[in-house]
C-alpha cells in the first residue's frame, strides 16, 4: 500500500479513477484556455485550474493523517455497574467516564481511546459493533435477584400441560411464585424457602386454544403482587389421527387402546384375525372399508400403524418392503406391540437391539407408585434409537427414524391394567406420548424461529424462516414487507429482522400462505428484567472474549476536514468565472 | 290601668314566641342535616323529634310566666325601678304611693317594652340552622355521608333493577326513562300456608309452583317492556302508562332480565337476575323409642310403644303405619299387610309432629314365630303431586323357641339330624334335675343316674362323631350294668328306651356278631353322603371351621361325660352348656349354604368337530362413530376472543356478540343447577353481548370466571406438521446408512 509515514488517503482504492477524471478535467480546462495561450494570464489561469481540480481530487480522495492518541481509557457504565470497581479504577489512572444509553452513538468516543472498560451488564447487542477494533475489558457484575432461568413450551397443543421451570435467585423467604391463567386464576404455586437459588417447576393443563398469555406472579406473604412475568403461549388444536391396528388375535391391550382412541375422536380401523382368512373389522369414526392386504395406497391413508409382533413377523418379505417404503417415503409411523418372542429377533427384523434385564416390573410414577408389568428386556442405545418419554421423564419405549417415518415399540406389557386400576391419566399420557412420537408428520411449508428471546418494542427482533417457497415474501401485520437474507449454504433458510411497533402479540406472515403465520409476543420493559440482563451480559462476555484484541498502537488515522478543499475549490472556480468578466 | 299589665303580658307572650321560634329554627336545621345525612325521612324525623323534646325541656318556653317576666323587667330596666310587679296588682289593692309609682312606670315602660325584645338567641339559632342545612347539603353533594347511610337504604339501592341503554352514548342522558319503583310479589302455592311476600331483591328464591309477579314503575315514557326468561319473552302489561306488571308460575330455576324501549325507540336492558325454584322437600320421618329389632318370647307382654317424629318444610298432610305380618317359613310364608293409624291425632298442615303408637301384637293375630315389619309413611301437602316419605323398617319378632332345637339341615338336602337320641338340652335339664334332687337321693342312685347321664352324653358325642367321620366301630361301648340299671330308670324313660333300643341291639351283638354290625354300618342311610374315610380328619362333610367347631364340641362333651362318670354333675353342667352353645352355632352356620352351579356347555356335534369347515363363518364388521366434542366450545372460543381484546378501543363485532351469546347459553345450561354461583359471570357475559363499551379489567374479569368454569381437557395424541428440510432428510439417510 503506497502510504507515506505521515499522510494517507482514505479513498485510495479509487485513486486511478479519480486521477483519470482529474486529468480529463484539467485537459478540458487547458483546451478552453488554449486560445489565450499567448497571454500572460493563460499561465495564471492554468495554475488556478490545476489548484481547483486538485482540491476536487482531495475532496474525493479524503486525505488523512496519523495521530498519536493522547487520551487513555474510557469506562462505559451500563446498567448495574459496580461502584467499587469504578472507584478502584478511578484511583489508578485518569479515566474518561461515559454513561451508556442504548441505541446511542459512542463510536467517536471510542475512536479516541486506546482501550475501553465496560462495567455493568453490558451494552445492548445491537450496539456492540461500535466496539470493533477497540480492546475492551468487560467486568460482569455478580448476579442479582429475580428469575434468572425460565423455560417453558411456547407452543403447545390443547390438553397438554404448560410446564414452567426455572430458577429464582435470592428469593425472599415466604414469598409465593404463582402460575396463573390469562384471567388470573391461580393454577399452581410454590413458596420460597429462602435458599439462595430456588428452583421451580409449575404445571397446569392448557384448556383453551389461541394466543394466550399465562402469568408468573410473585406475591409477598400478604398476597400483594410483587412482579408479574408474562408467559405467552400459542396453543393449537391438533388434527385427529388416522390409525390402523392389525392383530393376529383380539387382545385386551388392543381393546382398551381402541376404546381410548375412538373416544378421543381418532379415525381408527382395527382388524384382528378370528380364524384362517376370517377377520374382525372395527371402524371408528370412519367409513367401512375392509383392509385385507397392505398396499402402498392403503398405507398412505394412515398416520400410524399399530401392529402386533406376531403379525409383523408373519408378513411376507414383499409386504414388509411396501411397509418400509411407506415409512421411509410417506412418513408412516409404525408401532409394534411386542410379545416375548419379539425380543429375541435380530435387529434387522425387529429394528431394535435388546438386552435382557430380568426385571419384570417397572415403576412408572414416583408419586403414586404405579407399577406396570414389563418384558424382561431393555433397549440397547444407539445413535438412531431415541427413547420415548412419558411426561418428559419416564422412559416408556424407543423410536427410530426410517426415512421420514418412525418405528417404535415398548417393553411395557398390559398397559390396560392402568385403566382397570383407575389410572386413566397415566394411560392417557402413555399412549399420547407414544403416538405423538410415532405419528406421521404432515409436511408444512414453513417454520419460524425467533432468535431474539425477548422481543421489545422498537428493538430489532431477529428471526429465522425455513421454507420450501422459492422466494418467500414476509410481511408484518401492518403489511410492510420485511427483507430476508438467504443462508449461504442452506437455501431454504432465511433470516430477517423486524422492529415491532406494538406490545403484545405481533404477527409475521408469508404472502400467499395464510397457514404459515407466525405469532410472537412483544414484552414491555417491566418484563424479563433479570433474564434480559443476563442475556445481555452473556452476549457481551462472548463478544468481548472473541474479539481479537488488536494491539492498538495509540495511533489513529484522522481525516483532514474537506471544508478546506471546498473553500479552495470555491475560490478557484470563482476566480476562473469572475476574472474574464472584469 | 290595664295598659301596663297588658304590656307585661304582651312582653311575656313575645318572649315565649321567640323561644318557640328559636326551637323551630334549631329543629329545621337538625331535620335537614339528618335528612341529608341519612336520606331517609323516617329516621331524620325521629332524630329531630328526640332533639325537639330535649330542646323543649332545655329551653322550656312555658316556664316564662308573668312572674319571670316581672323579675326580668325589674332586673333589666331601670325604668321599672323594681316595681313592675305593681302593674299586675289591681288598683284597689294598692296604696296611693304605689298607685303613683305604678302609673309612673306604666308610662315609662310602655314605650320601653314596645321597643325592646325579650332576651333571645334567635340570631344564633338562625345561624345554626343555616349552618346545619349548608353542611348537610355540602355533605350530600360531595357524598361525605356515604358511610353513615342506613343499611336499609343501601340494600334498596343494591337491589334496584339496573337499566342501561344499549347504545352507551345515551348513558348520561338525563331524560332517559327511569325506574322509580319495583315490587316483586311471591305468592306461595296455597298449601304452603305462607302469606304473599313482597320483596325488592330481583334475585328471587321461591318455592316451586309459586306465582311470581313483578311490578315496575317508570318515570318517563316507555314501551315494549318485556321480561326475558331463558329464551322466553313475557310482555309486561301497562297500567296508567306508569306501572308495568307481569307474572307467572315458577316451575324451574333460571335467569331473567327486563328490556324496554323509550319514546325514541332506544332499547334499554337490565342486568341478569336469578330465579331459583326451591323444591318442596319430602317429610323427614323418624321412629324413636324402640330398637330396630324387637324380640318377644311367647310369654311376654307383646307390645311395642314408639314415638314418631315427622318434620316437613311446608306442612304434613297425613301419616300412618304400614305393618306387614309374616307367618310361616320357607316356601309357605304368608304376608298380611295392614295400614294402621296413630294413637295421636294428626294435625294437618303441622310442620313438626310427634306421634305415638302402641302396637299390640296379639291384636294383629300374631302367633309364635310370626314376624312383624312396619314403617311409617308420611305425606306432605305438596300439589299437584304429594311428596311421600317413609321411615326405616322396624321389626318385631315373637320367638319360636321350638325351632332352636338342633338340626343340621339344608346342606345336603337331607335332614341329617337323627332325632332318636337325647339332645344336649335334654341332658342339661336332666343333669340340673339330678343336682337338685341330690339330697333326696341315695348315694348309689345318684351315682347310677350320673353314670347314666354320662352314658347318654357319650351316645350323643358318638352320634355327632359320626358327622365328623369318626370310627363307628368304637361307638357306645356296651356297659351291661348301666344298661341294666337304665332299664329300671324311669326318669328318663322315653329317651333312654329309644336310645337303648337303638344302641343296645347292636351293642349287645357287637362282640359276638361283628360282621352284621358292619353290615348295619353299610346300611347306614347317611353312608353315601359321608366321606367316611378311615381318618376322621379327612371328612369333608363340613367346611373347615365347622369341623373344628364340631371337634371342639366333641372334646367338651368328653369333659362333660367325664365329670358325669365321676359323679360330679355340677362340674359337668358348664361343659354341657358350652357344648350346647357350640352345637347351636354349628347349626346356624350349617344353614347358610349356597348350591354351586357349574357351566353346562351345549353339546358338541361330533360330526362337525375338527373338520376345519369355516364356510359359514364370516368376517365380523363393526362400525361406530363417537363424536368427540370439546365441552363448552363457545366458552373456549370466547376466552380466546377476550384475550385478543387488548384495550378499551376494541370493537365488539356482531359475530363476537353472537359468540358471547352462545357462550352465555352454554354457561346458563350449567348454571341452572346453581344459579347463584354463575350469576355474576352470566351477567358480565350478558353485558358484553348487549353493550359495546367496556374496560380491559372487565374483559379480564370475565375471562377469569370463564376459565374457572372450564373443566380439564385431557391429553390427546395428535400429529404436528413438520417442515421437511432437505438437509435433515439427507442427514437421516446418512445416519441409516452408517447404522
Amino acid at each position: 500500500m503506497p502510504m507515506n509515514n505521515e499522510y494517507t488517503f482514505l479513498n485510495l482504492n479509487y485513486l486511478d479513477l479519480i486521477l483519470g477524471s482529474a486529468l480529463v478535467l484539467l485537459a478540458c480546462f487547458i483546451w478552453k484556455e488554449w486560445k489565450d495561450r499567448k497571454r500572460k494570464r493563460f499561465l495564471i489561469r492554468i495554475l488556478i485550474s490545476f489548484i481547483t481540480i486538485l482540491s476536487l481530487v482531495f475532496i474525493a480522495l479524503k486525505p488523512a493523517y496519523k495521530k498519536e492518541i493522547t487520551a487513555g481509557e474510557v469506562v462505559i457504565l451500563t446498567k448495574g455497574y459496580q461502584t467499587d470497581i469504578l472507584d478502584s479504577l478511578k484511583k489508578k489512572k485518569k479515566l474518561m467516564i461515559l454513561d451508556y444509553e442504548s441505541n446511542s452513538n459512542i463510536k467517536h468516543n471510542l475512536d479516541s481511546v486506546t482501550s475501553a472498560i465496560v462495567l455493568g451488564y453490558g451494552v445492548e447487542p445491537y450496539d456492540l459493533w461500535q466496539f470493533t477494533g477497540i480492546p475492551t475489558t468487560f467486568f460482569a457484575p455478580k448476579k442479582t435477584n429475580g428469575i434468572s432461568k425460565l423455560n417453558y413450551q411456547k407452543t403447545a397443543s390443547l390438553g397438554s400441560k404448560i410446564t414452567v421451570k426455572g430458577e429464582y435467585e435470592r428469593p425472599k423467604k415466604g414469598n409465593h411464585l404463582v402460575l396463573a391463567d390469562p384471567g388470573g386464576n391461580v393454577l399452581d404455586s410454590i413458596v420460597f424457602n429462602g435458599d439462595s437459588i430456588q428452583k421451580f417447576d409449575l404445571k397446569s393443563e392448557l384448556k383453551v386454544t389461541g394466543n394466550l398469555v399465562y402469568k408468573l406472579i410473585e406475591k409477598d406473604d400478604a398476597g400483594y403482587i410483587q412482579t408479574k412475568e408474562e408467559l405467552p403461549v400459542t396453543i393449537s388444536k391438533k388434527r385427529p389421527l388416522r390409525i390402523l391396528m392389525l392383530n393376529t388375535f383380539p387382545t385386551f391391550e388392543t381393546k382398551y387402546l381402541k376404546n381410548f382412541l375412538a373416544d378421543r375422536g381418532h379415525e381408527l380401523i382395527t382388524r384382528s384375525q378370528l380364524t384362517k382368512n376370517r377377520y374382525k373389522f372395527e371402524y371408528y369414526n370412519t367409513d367401512r372399508s375392509p383392509i385385507y392386504g397392505l398396499t402402498e395406497n392403503v398405507l398412505a391413508n394412515f398416520d400410524v400403524l399399530i401392529i402386533d409382533a406376531d403379525y409383523y413377523m408373519s408378513l411376507s418379505l414383499s409386504i414388509k418392503k411396501i411397509l418400509k417404503s411407506a415409512i421411509e417415503f410417506q412418513g408412516l409411523g409404525i408401532f409394534i406391540q411386542p410379545n416375548e418372542s419379539y425380543f429375541s429377533l435380530t435387529e434387522a427384523q425387529s429394528f431394535f437391539k435388546f438386552q435382557r434385564d430380568n426385571s419384570n416390573e417397572i415403576i412408572i410414577d414416583d408419586n403414586s407408585k404405579t407399577i406396570l408389568q414389563k418384558y424382561p428386556f431393555e433397549f440397547e442405545s444407539s445413535i438412531s434409537v431415541m427413547p420415548i418419554y412419558m411426561n418428559f421423564h419416564v422412559k416408556i419405549g424407543v423410536s427410530k427414524y426410517i426415512g421420514l417415518g418412525k418405528v417404535a415399540t415398548t417393553n411395557f406389557m398390559n398397559t390396560y391394567q392402568l385403566v382397570l386400576e383407575g389410572k386413566q391419566d397415566i394411560y392417557t399420557s402413555f399412549w399420547t406420548d407414544v403416538l405423538d412420537e410415532v405419528s406421521k408428520k404432515l409436511p408444512i411449508n414453513a417454520t419460524w424461529e425467533a432468535i431474539s428471546e425477548f422481543p421489545k418494542v422498537d428493538v430489532p427482533f431477529d428471526f429465522n424462516l425455513r421454507t420450501s417457497i422459492q422466494k418467500p415474501e414476509v410481511s408484518n401485520q401492518n403489511e410492510s414487507q420485511i427483507a430476508l437474507l438467504q443462508d449461504k449454504y442452506v437455501p431454504s433458510k432465511w433470516k430477517g429482522i423486524e422492529y415491532p411497533k406494538n406490545k403484545g402479540w405481533n404477527e409475521l406472515k408469508i404472502e400467499n400462505d395464510s397457514m404459515a403465520n407466525f405469532f410472537y409476543y412483544v414484552f414491555d420493559s417491566t418484563q424479563r428484567i433479570t433474564l434480559n440482563d443476563q442475556l445481555k451480559m452473556n452476549t457481551n462476555l462472548r463478544y468481548f472474549e472473541s474479539q481479537e484484541s488488536k494491539n492498538q498502537k495509540g495511533i489513529s488515522i484522522k481525516a483532514i476536514s474537506p471544508i478546506w478543499f471546498y473553500v479552495i475549490f470555491i475560490l478557484g472556480i470563482g476566480y476562473l468565472w469572475l476574472e474574464p468578466k472584469l | 290601668m290595664v295598659a301596663g299589665k297588658e304590656q307585661l303580658i304582651k312582653f311575656q307572650k313575645r318572649w315565649q314566641v321567640l323561644l318557640y321560634s328559636e326551637i323551630l329554627l334549631y329543629t329545621f336545621g337538625v331535620f335537614f342535616f339528618t335528612y341529608f345525612m341519612a336520606l331517609n325521612i323516617a329516621i331524620s324525623l325521629l332524630i329531630t323529634f328526640l332533639f325537639v323534646v330535649f330542646l323543649m325541656f332545655f329551653k322550656s318556653p312555658w316556664s316564662r310566666d308573668i312572674n319571670k317576666t316581672v323579675n326580668y323587667i325589674d332586673a333589666n330596666f331601670k325604668e321599672a325601678s323594681f316595681s313592675s310587679g305593681l302593674l299586675l296588682v289591681s288598683e284597689d289593692q294598692l296604696s296611693s304611693l304605689s298607685k303613683l309609682q305604678k302609673h309612673r312606670i306604666s308610662q315609662q315602660l310602655q314605650s320601653k317594652l314596645k321597643n325592646t325584645l325579650p332576651p333571645n338567641n334567635i340570631k344564633t339559632a338562625f345561624l345554626v340552622m343555616v349552618l346545619l342545612i349548608g353542611l348537610g347539603f355540602i355533605g350530600y353533594k360531595f357524598e361525605l355521608f356515604e358511610g353513615v347511610k342506613f343499611s336499609e337504604e343501601k340494600i334498596a339501592n343494591k337491589n334496584k333493577i339496573n337499566f342501561t341503554p344499549l347504545d352507551s352514548i345515551y348513558k348520561k342522558d338525563l331524560n332517559k326513562p327511569e325506574l322509580i319503583g319495583q315490587k316483586i310479589n311471591i305468592t306461595y302455592p296455597s298449601y304452603a300456608n305462607v302469606p304473599t311476600i313482597t320483596i325488592n331483591n330481583p334475585n328471587i328464591k321461591a318455592l316451586e309452583n309459586s306465582r311470581i309477579s313483578w311490578q315496575l314503575e317508570f318515570k318517563g315514557e316507555v314501551s315494549e317492556v318485556v321480561l326475558e326468561l331463558m329464551g322466553n319473552t313475557y310482555l309486561l302489561e301497562s297500567k296508567n302508562e306508569r306501572y308495568y306488571t307481569t307474572g307467572f308460575t315458577l316451575e324451574a330455576s333460571g335467569f331473567y332480565n327486563f328490556r324496554f324501549k323509550d319514546k325514541e325507540n332506544r332499547a334499554y336492558v337490565s342486568g341478569l337476575y336469578s330465579l331459583e325454584a326451591i323444591e318442596d322437600e319430602a317429610p323427614l320421618v323418624e321412629i324413636i323409642g324402640i330398637p330396630q329389632y324387637t324380640y318377644f318370647d311367647f310369654g311376654d307382654d307383646k307390645q311395642i310403644n314408639f314415638q314418631t317424629s315427622i318434620k316437613d318444610d311446608y306442612g304434613i298432610a297425613d301419616a300412618y303405619i304400614i305393618a306387614t305380618v309374616s307367618k310361616g317359613s320357607g316356601e309357605s310364608v304368608k304376608f298380611r299387610e295392614e295400614k294402621i293409624g296413630f294413637d295421636t291425632k294428626i294435625t294437618k298442615g303441622a310442620k313438626n309432629l310427634q306421634l305415638s303408637k302402641k302396637i299390640v301384637l296379639d291384636d294383629l293375630k300374631m302367633e309364635v314365630g310370626d314376624e312383624l315389619y312396619f314403617y311409617v309413611e308420611a305425606l306432605d301437602k305438596k300439589q299437584p303431586k304429594v311428596n311421600i316419605a317413609r321411615s326405616e323398617t322396624y321389626f318385631a319378632v315373637i320367638k319360636d323357641t321350638t325351632t332352636t332345637q338342633f338340626s343340621v339341615e339344608g346342606t345336603l338336602g337331607v335332614d341329617q339330624m337323627p332325632d332318636y337320641f337325647r339332645s344336649q338340652r335334654q341332658l342339661i335339664i336332666d343333669t340340673e334335675k339330678l343336682i337338685k334332687d341330690k339330697p333326696k337321693l341315695k348315694v348309689e342312685d345318684f351315682k347310677s343316674k350320673s353314670n347314666e347321664l354320662g352314658f347318654d352324653q357319650k351316645a350323643l358325642r358318638l352320634k355327632y362323631g359320626r358327622f365328623m367321620g369318626d370310627e363307628s366301630e368304637m361307638v357306645i361301648a356296651p356297659d351291661e350294668n348301666v344298661l341294666e340299671e337304665s332299664k329300671d330308670d324311669t326318669e328318663t324313660h322315653d329317651n333312654e328306651n329309644m336310645l337303648a333300643g337303638y344302641t343296645h341291639d347292636h351293642d349287645g351283638s357287637n362282640e359276638e356278631h361283628l360282621v352284621p354290625e358292619k353290615e348295619e354300618e353299610k346300611n347306614d342311610p347317611l353312608h353315601e353322603y359321608l366321606h367316611n374315610h378311615d381318618d376322621p380328619e379327612e371328612s369333608t362333610l363340613f367346611e373347615e371351621s365347622l369341623k373344628t367347631k364340631l371337634r371342639k364340641a366333641l372334646d367338651i362333651m368328653w369333659d362333660a361325660e367325664l365329670h358325669l362318670r365321676l359323679y360330679e354333675p355340677e362340674k359337668s353342667v358348664p361343659y354341657q352348656y358350652k357344648a350346647l352353645k357350640l352345637i347351636q352355632e354349628i347349626k346356624n352356620s350349617a344353614r347358610i349354604y349356597v348350591h354351586r352351579i357349574g357351566f353346562d356347555p351345549p353339546p358338541i356335534k361330533e360330526d362337525r368337530r375338527l373338520t376345519g369347515d369355516i364356510k359359514k363363518i364370516k368376517d365380523f364388521q363393526k362400525n361406530e362413530s363417537t363424536t368427540f366434542e370439546q365441552s363448552f366450545p363457545f366458552i373456549r372460543k370466547a376466552i380466546e376472543k377476550l384475550e385478543s381484546f387488548s384495550d378499551e378501543n376494541t370493537v365488539i363485532t356482531i359475530s363476537d356478540q353472537e359468540l358471547f351469546n352462545a357462550a352465555g347459553n352454554e354457561l346458563a345450561a350449567r348454571a341452572i343447577a346453581e344459579p347463584g354461583k354463575y350469576l355474576t359471570t352470566l351477567q358480565k357475559l350478558k353485558w358484553i353481548t348487549e353493550n359495546t363499551e367496556h374496560t380491559i379489567e372487565e374483559y379480564r374479569a370475565l375471562q377469569k370466571s370463564l376459565l374457572a368454569v372450564l373443566p380439564k381437557v385431557g391429553k390427546n395424541p395428535s400429529s404436528e406438521g413438520i417442515f421437511q428440510e432437505k438437509i435433515n432428510s439427507l442427514f437421516l439417510k446418512e445416519l441409516n446408512a452408517y447404522e
